[in-house]
């Protein structure tokens, strides 16, 4: 039951961010409604009603009065839709047509500003014919009778948390729902959606030269999306910058973000209980691991997927630039160079990633780690790496050397000496938006970066040592 | 009084300012230790355990004997007791962080608590905060695994117009009163938790007899010391807080406590005090191999350790961006890497729809005009070492896969190919290749002169035939046999030397085909007289003709035929002039015909021969030419006078 009920949500959610890309009419946005109404059906007709509800509250799913836990990113459409209604949620009734969902999706997606009631928000409703789907009024927590705003410090960081990510929220949103959808297709041996992929990766490696950059603050979000799918957008969104510093052509630089969408599908086909084992793998279980990259590369073939790129990288990106890793290949192949980049960023990525098993390590540590053995990379796609990254990665959080915290916004000429956002004074106390500072940070000046911090992990604190299980993406020590 | 808890000398404050009992300030800081320590070390370490145990008596002490203390997460911040705390004090933010996620509003711990319920609890709170990271769906989070100790409680949201229903509230678990039969919590703790625990007593009163001392400084009493000001207070408080809060030494404590208690004997004397605090401090100062998180600035704080200093890190990228070779223009290495994925996958044992999809790739792919010369030997190269490893299976995926794409487009390249792989190979590999490089020659290459085919042709002709006719099968699966097409170029050879190819196409599907295709070239290029004439006896093709073929095939090239040919070939002859209309007896072949028939097999050939010597028409006429007869009765006349029988004119 509860799976059904996860369903409906990400279901819906999709439908909006589907209508955003597309049009009504649009196969993609058609075949979500459909199977929505269907599913919907389904279940209200096992359970003896005729009502499905999901409250909103607070930025979450609530369910008989209980929150939910999920994948934030991918519901986020639905929640900031309710929010913006200014509704607690949403509640469908038999006999619901898959036009009023249809049309709810168009709503949802074209829904911008927030409306000043709920009534207004149901006479939008009504205006645009939606029978069978009602608002509900707002929610609240049981026994918390003041609303959060009135407190400083946490509605400040709410604030400061929604306002850095408002507007790349659409391309992430894109980028996660691609590589959660084609995950899902994997579990269900269905067919990937390649075009979803291209359309995300092309989507990410055509904004401009920060925007790939921006992807990357995304390394900060509340760490509770799923880690697996994280991380295949965050390597698609290093893939695409570093391509761009060696130069590669926008064409390349697409299907390269496209190819790090989909490097890891062949997880996919491994068990989860293997692919999540909290201890060291048997060797038969790690011998099941490194069938992903092969498994990946054929499930994109068979889907009819034919982009040498996207095929290599999938097949390679575990392969050492002086042939040993996985699969194992005769004499005569050829490793390239899209898998050789991908590989550089599938460690990197791996390595300083917020993971609740491991300390996050900072980028400096991770390129002493990558640095230690020269076989392991291209070395020109490394430096390329680590010249387009720098110390602080924009997004990293840093302590000051004056005890302010912040944000790095962009690379600087030094690689020590970033632009960053000042968003915390000295005591600790998070500055209002419209007043964060912007430094760029100089060589010889007094003002320096004192820590690296990510998501209030401190530099100082060393990660436990790395075990077997990490060695699956950090796969150089030997 | 401010709060003396040595442990973290550190205040924290509620909301409105005002500091946070001492009891919920001790138990969120014991809290925030263990949660510190185990981003250190690993649950199973020494280190971690003692922590853990050293927390649990700290947090039951605060807590009280019999009661229970709880943990309330609110909008506003992180309701300790009767205070709401700031979350984002770095003694809470660590356990802040871990309850909001799992959406828990209360979290309570009865004093009754363990070590051991400690850890377990901090493990499953961890556990479900990890587990939500590999959640792809959305679910409600229902804590389990904790111990009896511990229970939490989860907020619950109701609807907001007074009218709406409410929900349950989870019930918590009740705390057990103490029934005073169980151990006290001094009782339950190790050796190091006491001496730390006496030790922070001990510490505790003598800071309190400063403070005294400095109460007496502000009603304008002397101070017994200079050093006793409020400045070297805190930093003694810190010195103290550093050597507890990570990897305390017990020898060191112990060493420690000696000083305390000898001080506290004395502890009315203020010199004695000081002398304790000068001692202390220079304890505390020792450093070694604390670590410790200083704020008196960076010039303290411990320099961290890289591989490479900044300096030494620029020279390294700049020596890795002129290290090997730039990366190849990622285009073309990734179809290299690509066909090597095709034909790698294809030499496996691939599914019905990859290979499918293979074969299809590698139709586009090979058929592109951008593929290289350096791919299409990769891709030889990736064909022969399916065909080393003699893998039939594999080989019957991976030749047509190569071969069909490059037929139109490369045939130069193709022929090479088949030419340099028939060579590098055994007969054994030769034998699994035989039936695609017949398919291929079937098929025939455009624009390549004859001359080059026929070099391959000469090479498949060598086969054993009898290796040959055990590859029909393989033979008929692929494109010529299919699509009925025979290069002529086969027929513009020599038969003999082909004889294993034409058994194997007159043996299957391509028969009737091929038969009338030989038939013809034999009447066209007889290879000798005999078969000229059987030729020009058998007529029209038939396909019961084409096991004689065959056999003519075989031993053209033969001085001499088998005796069951020359038997088949006479009577053949013999039967076809035995029917032949008049009106051809007069053709060349005909007199030399029955001179055959007669050589081959005199016994069948017998009536005939004395047919056409003697056969009258209209009572008068001979039947046949005279050359036929003259022949006919040369064969006949040494019979006739073995048997004593004149010839008759």
């Amino acid at each position: 039951m509860e799976s059904h009920f996860s369903d409906l949500i990400i279901l819906l959610a999709s439908g909006i961010n589907q209508r955003r890309m597309y049009f009504d009419d649009h196969p993609k946005v058609q075949a979500v409604s459909h199977e929505f109404t269907t599913r919907l059906r389904g279940m209200i007709k096992d359970n003896g009603s005729d009502e499905f509800s999901i409250g909103v509250h607070s930025g979450k799913f609530i369910r008989q009065g209980k929150y939910l836990v999920g994948p934030s990113i991918a519901g986020r459409s639905l929640i900031e839709f309710a929010e913006l209604l200014g509704c607690g949620g949403f509640s469908f009734r038999l006999p619901l047509a898959m036009v009023d969902v249809a049309t709810f999706f168009r709503v949802g997606a074209a829904q911008k500003d927030k409306l000043a009631n709920l009534e207004d928000a149901r006479a939008l409703f009504a205006a645009n014919g939606i029978e069978h789907i009602e608002l509900t009024v707002s929610l609240r927590e049981e026994g918390d009778m003041e609303k959060a705003e009135g407190g400083p410090e946490s509605a400040a960081e709410a604030d400061f948390m929604a306002a850095d990510f408002a507007p790349l929220l659409d391309v992430y949103q894109a980028l996660y729902e691609t590589v959660s959808t084609n995950n899902l297709s994997i579990s269900r041996n269905d067919e990937v959606d390649m075009s979803g992929a291209r359309t995300s990766g092309e989507k990410l490696a055509g904004s401009s030269d920060m925007g790939a950059m921006d992807v990357m603050q995304f390394m900060r979000y509340p760490d509770y999306d799923s880690y697996t799918i994280g991380h295949s957008v965050r390597v698609a969104a290093l893939s695409a910058m570093v391509g761009r510093e060696l130069g590669w052509s926008p064409e390349s630089l697409a299907e390269l973000a496209t190819a790090g969408l989909v490097h890891d599908l062949g997880k996919g086909r491994v068990p989860e209980e293997i692919l999540f084992k909290a201890g060291k793998l048997t060797p038969e279980e790690m011998k099941i691991v490194q069938s992903h990259p092969a498994a990946g590369a054929q499930i994109l073939m068979a889907s009819g997927e034919q982009s040498p790129l996207i095929i290599s990288s999938a097949w390679g990106h575990h392969i050492r630039e002086d042939g040993r890793g996985y699969p194992v290949m005769p004499e005569w192949y050829v490793h390239s160079s899209a898998a050789s980049l991908i590989h550089v960023c599938d460690v990197f990525e791996a390595l300083t990633a917020v993971r609740p098993y491991k300390a996050p390590m900072s980028p400096r540590r991770a390129f002493d780690i990558m640095l230690k053995d020269k076989g392991v990379f291209h070395p020109r796609i490394l430096a390329a790496l680590i010249r387009s990254t720098g110390l602080y990665p924009p997004g990293s959080e840093v302590m000051l050397s004056d005890q302010r915290k912040a944000v790095v916004v962009a690379r600087g000429r030094e690689m020590d000496c970033p632009l960053v956002r000042v968003t915390h004074d000295p005591a600790g106390l998070p500055i209002a938006r419209s007043n964060q500072p912007a430094i760029q940070l100089k060589n010889g000046e007094e003002l320096e970066i004192e820590e690296f911090l990510v998501v209030g992990v401190t530099e100082e604190n060393p990660s436990r040592p790395l075990q077997e299980e990490d060695l699956i993406t950090c796969d150089y020590f030997s | 009084m401010p709060s003396n808890t040595a442990l973290n000398n550190e205040k924290i404050c509620d909301l409105a300012g005002q500091p946070l009992d001492r009891n919920s300030a001790v138990l969120l800081k014991a809290l925030d230790k263990l949660l510190t320590v185990g981003s250190y070390y690993s649950p199973e370490h020494d280190q971690y355990r003692v922590v853990s145990e050293k927390s649990c008596a700290q947090i039951v002490a605060a807590i009280g004997p019999g009661k229970v203390m709880a943990i309330e997460i609110t909008a506003s911040g992180m309701m300790v007791g009767s205070q709401l705390v700031d979350p984002h004090h770095r003694n809470v933010r660590l356990f802040h962080d871990l309850l909001v996620p799992l959406n828990i509003a209360r979290f309570e711990i009865s004093a009754e608590l363990t070590p051991a319920d400690l850890r377990q609890a901090i493990a499953a709170l961890q556990d479900h905060r990890q587990n939500l990271g590999n959640t792809t769906g959305f679910q409600e989070i229902k804590i389990e695994n904790l111990p009896a100790t511990v229970s939490t409680a989860s907020k619950n949201v109701v609807r907001d117009n007074g009218q709406g229903e409410s929900f349950s509230l989870d019930t918590l678990l009740g705390s057990n009163a103490h029934t005073g039969n169980e151990p006290s919590p001094e009782d339950l703790m190790s050796d190091s938790e006491k001496l730390a625990s006496q030790f922070l007593e001990i510490v505790s009163r003598i800071l309190e007899n400063l403070e005294k001392e400095e109460g007496k400084k502000a009603d304008g009493e002397s101070l017994p010391h200079p050093d006793s000001t409020p400045e070297n207070i805190k930093a003694l408080r810190e010195a103290l807080q550093r050597l507890v809060e990570v990897n305390p030494d017990p020898a060191d404590l112990a060493r420690l406590i000696e000083h305390a208690k000898r001080a506290l004997d004395l502890s009315h004397d203020p010199r004695s005090v000081d002398l304790v605090f000068s001692l202390l401090k220079k304890e505390a100062e020792k450093g070694g191999d604390w670590k410790y998180r200083a704020r008196e600035g960076s010039a303290n704080k411990p320099k961290k350790e890289y591989r490479f200093t900044l300096e030494e890190l620029t020279r390294e990228i700049s020596e890795l961006e002129t290290a090997g070779r730039a990366p190849d223009d990622p285009g073309p290495s990734s179809l290299s890497s690509y066909l090597g994925i095709c034909f790698h996958l294809l030499g496996g044992d691939p599914a019905e729809a990859l290979e499918t999809a293979l074969e299809l790739s590698l139709m586009e792919a090979l058929t592109d005009r951008g593929v290289t010369k350096q791919d299409l030997d990769l891709c030889s190269a990736a064909v022969a070492a399916a065909a080393l490893k003699k893998n039939q299976a594999a080989l019957d995926r991976v030749l047509p896969a190569f071969c069909r794409p490059l037929r139109k487009t490369r045939p130069n390249y193709l022929v090479k190919f088949w030419t340099g792989l028939w060579e590098a190979l055994d007969t054994e590999c030769r034998e699994l290749v035989w039936p695609h490089l017949v398919n291929e020659l079937m098929l025939g290459f455009e624009d390549i002169p004859d001359e080059v085919t026929e070099q391959l042709w000469v090479a498949v002709g060598q086969l054993d035939s009898r290796v040959a006719l055990t590859q029909i099968s393989r033979l008929e699966g692929l494109t010529a046999l299919l699509e009925k097409t025979v290069c002529p170029s086969l027929m513009k050879l020599p038969l003999n030397p082909m004889y294993p190819v034409h058994l194997v196409l007159l043996k299957s599907t391509l028969a009737a085909l091929h038969g009338p295709r030989v038939h013809e070239h034999l009447c066209h290029n007889p290879p000798n007289d005999l078969i000229e004439i059987l030729m020009k006896s058998l007529g029209q093709y038939e396909p019961s003709y084409n096991d004689l073929f065959l056999a003519l095939i075989k031993q053209s090239g033969a001085d001499s035929i088998t005796p069951e040919l020359r038997g088949r070939v006479g009577r053949h002859i013999s039967r076809a002039l035995s029917r032949l209309p008049a009106s051809r007896r007069k053709e060349e072949w005909v007199g030399r015909a029955i001179g055959w028939a007669y050589k081959l097999d005199p016994k069948i050939a017998l009536p005939l021969l004395t047919r056409v010597r003697d056969e009258k028409k209209f009572i008068f006429f001979k039947a046949w030419p005279r050359d036929c007869r003259e022949m006919a009765a040369k064969c006949l006349s040494p019979v006739e006078v073995s048997n004593g029988v004149e010839g008759e004119e």
